[in-house]
């Protein structure tokens, strides 16, 4: 796999206990490519965008590491050069670990 | 205007906004979904990986599988995966992939102390059929055996138990599920006379409570943990109990956190049986009504080989199953010494939580979830444990209703389909029945067109055992499939390695990739895996589910299912069968085992073209019909109508899994209550009818101490065990860059008081040594896991650190399942 020119772009569900929420703002604060996407009660979307599968994994790893963080799942991710990204779209493309 | 760029993070956020089922902020909600792009192909599989059953999507384009994703239609994960399974289609396409058979050579010959060098398949099967033709000259089937797995397909299993229990008439197969689930099956049967959990994953959005026993399922089944953080943090009133030997991500979650000491948890089942008689909290009418008590007996032994000074020691290692019948009086009075300051006192656990972790069970609101593995499993009381469990689960009447679930959690995509539910153990036929009862062999042969007296009556080699037999030179002829047991196994120096190049003894192990197995085998087979061939696995909730073949496997690399049809071929009735049993049956006469196992009238009564068009399938065009849909008919007729029934064949590849008993179409959630299981007769309100009387089994059972203990010479317990990132012996995660790097090698988790009084600080270089072998790792007192004092944990998946080189391979003498969880050992600097 070639990821010099590659962007990989990922969302994970992030379920934590109330009180941690504030940890993880910060954190992801802190992250460059990182945002939060969604949030309910318990729950929240991270949206991951970067360079490569080991830098989601640190990413995966810092959050699962904060207190009150009880579980990462990653649900979507899609890597393509980064020289696609610009173009104009109609329809859609497909999901998943693109490889 | 959208970007492709903007498109993926919409889609990315959908996703997940759908998986998590939270709405989909306005700022992402635009844009979606379908119009994939030309040339990939969308099909639905379940995960290669765990016994949870993740629905999975599968991209192929050009022969190659190019992405997955969680299905969001498939009830289990809705669209969730782990990064196990996020990264699941990679484990096709290691770098050292097996594509050709290889066999052991000098001279251009086969030779036990030669080389691999690359062969055909005629010439791999011709070896290997001579050599099992040796050995069934010279011993019959007594001298072949097959360590099979709950990885086979169900049609793949279903095969293998037909070609040995009949074909070469030897009940020497056992899967690598022995390792895994056994004691949960014998516990099941002893209780409730039928083995799987009677609830299911729906249980999880209805549990007020959830009771975790040794189970660490926010690694090891991380997508039913979501499930169960889903319903703890948006209930306020939910509780989670977490009880291990050593802290570990669950703990996250808990609300009550129990450390206890190795083995004590026989001690605290007890506790809570005594707490819920002493507060007045037993569920009287449902006890009287569906319960029946029994004291097994005890000081069972511990399923070492009959000589050791232990078994002989032990009053009863010749009959661990014994019972006597007993009355509710005599169990209360059985569990009255378990006083909560007893069972503090033994487990080393404060009586605070003990008393509330109790509470949790005999309350009568709170409907409680129970799961386990291979904390209770893996246990020389595993049996028991599985007992002790059910034991105060029934004392409340808390079970088959939704909420109210003791569940057995699973650790192989297909052990419940395939080893337990087709029968592949050593004692087993399918659907539950046994080799030991002339009724359930006659049924068998009935159902396979096959002579009535073929099938052995004596149960055969365990999968422990079968390391031991091969080292005394009793099992000469031995087919590996599926597995990686010279890893998994323990004591693996003493036992599995001196019985695999034993010269009296032929080794063939099928595989994808050359494991620590592969690597110990004279002839070693290139396997096809998950998606390259057509599939069935069963899951943890009774739930079947199949696919289709989406790819071609690499080079040479063939099925297992054709590689013991096709092997089968090369054998014919009068080489492997009595002459007195042919000539009571002459028709069989001259057969080939192909033909009267596979070209049975039955097996191949389907048209390789009614294979769905748009999938290959390529045993369909090897052997001119369609032997998937065949064996899978054929399989289903043994549950059909006793509780096992299975849907027909084709209904499994447009749903995402059904859970048997599939009754006039329709699959069931709790068994043995009516209302919810088909089986159960009117006005009953529950009925297990496993037992004849209908009533589940109450079993006294005391705590007994393990096998081995640590002392002043080997001062700390070694528990074994997984991590999130690798699945069991790491065959493939540890080939797929990503799983890697994450956890490249083993360590040694431990605390960090003990490696002070070591001189001992993390990263250091140590070896762990046991009284059976040494093997060297590095110390960590960080990170995931944090041990107490006094103990150690070092994963498995590592085939360059071999744990199983120290461990003890005592088994729980009823099921034969060995304790991972605990033997003694030092560490000390390398």
């Amino acid at each position: 796999m070639r990821m010099d020119d590659e962007v990989h772009i990922a969302s994970f569900i992030v379920h934590h206990r109330p009180d941690a929420l504030a940890s993880i703002e910060h954190l992801v604060a802190a992250t460059p490519g990182a945002e939060i996407a969604a949030r309910e009660a318990g729950r929240a979307i991270l949206l991951h965008e970067g360079g490569g599968t080991r830098e989601l994994l640190a990413c995966m790893d810092a959050v699962q590491a904060l207190a009150g963080v009880v579980g990462v799942s990653l649900v979507y991710h899609h890597a393509e050069p980064r020289s696609a990204l610009g173009d104009i779209i109609q329809s859609s493309a497909e999901q998943g670990s693109r490889l | 205007m959208t970007t492709r760029r903007d498109f993926i993070r919409a889609s990315a956020v959908g996703a997940a906004a759908s998986a998590a089922g939270i709405s989909v902020p306005a700022s992402f909600a635009e844009t979606a979904t379908t119009a994939a792009p030309a040339g990939v192909k969308w099909s639905k599989a379940p995960c290669r990986f765990c016994g949870t059953g993740c629905g999975v999507q599968v991209a192929v384009e050009d022969n190659r599988v190019v992405a997955t994703h969680g299905d969001a239609d498939a009830e289990v994960n809705r669209g969730l995966n782990c990064v196990k399974g996020y990264f699941l289609s990679k484990i096709m396409y290691g770098n050292d992939r097996l594509t050709t058979p290889l066999l052991r050579k000098k001279d251009g010959q086969f030779a036990k102390d030669g080389d691999f060098e690359p062969v055909s398949w005629d010439e791999a099967f011709d070896v290997m059929a001579a050599q099992f033709k040796r050995v069934l000259k010279a011993k019959g089937g007594t001298g072949i055996g097959m360590a099979g797995s709950g990885q086979w397909t169900v049609w793949e299993g279903y095969a293998a138990n037909k070609l040995m229990k009949a074909g070469f008439r030897s009940n020497h197969i056992d899967p690598n599920a022995r390792h895994c689930m056994a004691s949960a099956v014998t516990g099941f049967m002893r209780t409730f006379g039928m083995d799987e959990p009677m609830g299911c994953y729906d249980d999880f959005e209805a549990a007020d409570a959830f009771v975790l026993w040794g189970s660490n399922m926010a690694e090891m089944h991380p997508i039913l943990w979501t499930r169960v953080t889903d319903r703890r943090l948006s209930h306020d009133h939910v509780k989670v109990a977490v009880l291990s030997t050593f802290e570990h991500r669950s703990f996250d979650l808990a609300d009550i956190p129990i450390i206890f000491k190795p083995q004590t948890d026989l001690a605290i089942l007890n506790y809570i049986a005594n707490h819920i008689i002493q507060t007045g909290r037993v569920n009287e009418d449902f006890v009287r009504k569906h319960v029946s008590f029994k004291r097994g007996n005890d000081d069972i032994g511990y399923g070492l080989r009959p000589d050791n000074p232990l078994e002989l020691k032990a009053k009863n290692s010749k009959d661990p199953t014994g019972s006597t019948p007993i009355d509710f009086d005599a169990f209360k009075a059985f569990v009255e010494p378990y006083t909560l300051d007893y069972a503090a006192e033994l487990s080393g656990v404060e009586k605070g939580w003990l008393k509330h972790l109790a509470e949790l069970y005999a309350d009568p609101k709170v409907k409680v979830m129970s799961l386990w593995t291979m904390g209770f499993n893996q246990h020389t009381r595993g049996t028991w444990a599985n007992n002790m469990v059910y034991n105060i689960h029934l004392l409340t009447g808390k079970i088959a209703t939704p909420g109210n679930s003791p569940f057995s959690l699973t650790g192989q995509p297909s052990a419940c389909g395939t080893a337990r539910e087709v029968g592949t153990f050593s004692h087993r036929l399918p659907a539950d029945l046994v080799v030991t009862n002339p009724e359930h062999r006659k049924h068998a042969e009935e159902i396979w067109k096959l002579p009535d007296g073929l099938i052995v009556d004596k149960v055969g080699y365990h999968i422990v055992e079968q390391n031991r037999m091969l080292k005394d030179g009793k099992l000469n002829a031995y087919w590996v499939m599926a597995n990686n047991n010279m890893q998994a196994a323990a004591n693996l120096e003493n036992e599995g390695y001196p019985g695999y190049r034993n010269p009296d003894n032929f080794i063939v192990v099928s595989d994808p990739y050359p494991t620590v197995t592969a690597q110990a085998a004279d002839l070693i087979l290139p396997t096809a895996m998950w998606v390259e061939k057509e599939g069935a696995y069963g899951n943890a909730e009774r739930r079947t589910q199949f696919w289709h073949q989406l790819v071609k496997a690499p080079g040479e690399a063939r099925s297992d299912l054709w590689q013991l049809m096709e092997f089968s071929k090369r054998f014919t009735t009068d080489e492997c069968w009595p002459a007195d049993l042919l000539a009571a049956n002459p028709a069989y006469k001259g057969k080939t085992l192909f033909e009267v196992l596979y070209r049975n009238g039955k097996v191949d009564r389907f048209a390789a073209g009614e294979v769905e068009a748009g999938y290959a399938n390529d045993e369909a065009a090897a052997f001119g019909f369609y032997p998937q849909k065949g064996l899978f008919e054929e399989y289903a007729e043994f549950g059909r109508g006793h509780g096992h029934d299975l849907a027909p064949f084709d209904e499994y590849h447009k749903a995402r899994g059904l859970r048997w008993p599939v009754v006039n179409g329709k699959e069931t959630r709790w068994r043995y209550k009516e209302g919810s299981d088909p089986y159960v007769k009117p006005g009953t309100d529950w009925q297990f009818y496993g037992n004849k009387d209908g009533r589940a089994v109450i079993w006294a059972l005391p705590y007994e101490p393990p096998a081995e203990s640590p002392d002043a010479d080997y001062d700390l317990w070694l528990a074994t065990g997984r991590v999130l990132e690798h699945w069991h012996s790491g065959s493939m995660t540890m080939r797929v860059p990503e799983l890697y790097k994450a956890f490249p090698s083993a360590v040694v988790f431990m605390n960090p008081d003990d490696a002070k009084a070591r001189g001992l600080k993390r990263g250091d270089e140590v070896k762990v040594i046991s009284r059976r072998g040494e093997m060297r790792s590095r110390v960590e007192t960080r990170g995931r896991n944090r041990v107490p004092s006094g103990l150690v944990f070092v994963p498995w998946f590592d085939a360059a650190q071999l744990i199983n080189k120290t461990t003890l391979d005592a088994t729980c003498p009823i099921s034969k399942q060995t304790d991972f969880k605990k033997c003694a050992v030092k560490v000390v600097m390398a």
